[in-house]
């Protein structure tokens, strides 16, 4: 398996995990009463050092496997992927933020600005594992 | 326009040229073992200039290795 598709997986298993668990958990959530804003910030920050934790794990194997077995080559496939990926991603981000941005000020709190902003980033990230992972498995053709 | 598949012959060419290894030929193409795979499988359309170096090292002429189908 290709070092960006072990990435692609591992990054996928977290998003998939920690965000979930940070969502899941918001409508449950008993906010210490006048240490509110504290104790959201406190939550959130579970999944961001959860994933901060995987990414650099993720990155020392990758570092250990190359030591082992060499270098891997970034050919013109592993481009080609990364591009898909980043631009299909990178359109799932920005309809995100004109939502955030342009639609929801009016409306929503601001902690519903950043839960939802977190959401939309997550979400172009898992939309980026997902295509490196079908790009891999299951081939791309430019 | 009907679309059309890229097929090759990758494979057989590896093997009449002394039983070549996927890597081998990725390493004088200069791409992965991965990327071969995928081309012969089909799964991968290589860019010109890597379909020209994969033909040139097999010591045939481009048509020869790859086709429209």
């Amino acid at each position: 398996m290709h070092s960006r598709e072990r990435t692609a997986w591992a990054w996928l298993v977290c998003l998939l995990i920690a965000p979930t668990i940070y969502f899941a958990g918001l409508n449950h959530s008993d906010w210490v009463p006048g240490n509110e804003e504290l104790s959201r910030l406190a939550a959130l920050s579970m999944p961001l050092i959860v994933m901060a934790f995987v990414a650099l794990g993720v990155r020392a194997f990758n570092i250990i496997k190359a030591r082992q077995t060499g270098q891997e080559l970034l050919d013109e496939r592993d481009q080609l992927i990364e591009m898909k990926s980043t631009s299909v991603s990178y359109h799932v981000l920005m309809a995100g933020m004109i939502v955030v941005g342009m639609m929801m000020p009016f409306s929503a709190t601001r902690w519903e600005l950043v839960d939802t902003s977190f959401f939309f980033i997550v979400l172009a990230e898992v939309v980026h594992s997902c295509i490196t992972i079908y790009a891999y498995r299951k081939g791309i053709h430019a | 326009m009907p679309k059309r598949r890229l097929t090759n012959k990758v494979k057989t060419f590896r093997f009449l040229a002394n039983e070549m290894t996927q890597s081998e030929l990725g390493d004088q193409v200069g791409v992965t073992r991965q990327t071969i795979a995928a081309i012969e499988a089909g799964k991968y359309s290589p860019s010109l200039e890597c379909a020209f170096r994969i033909a040139d090292v097999l010591g045939q002429p481009l048509q020869e290795v790859f086709q429209w189908e």
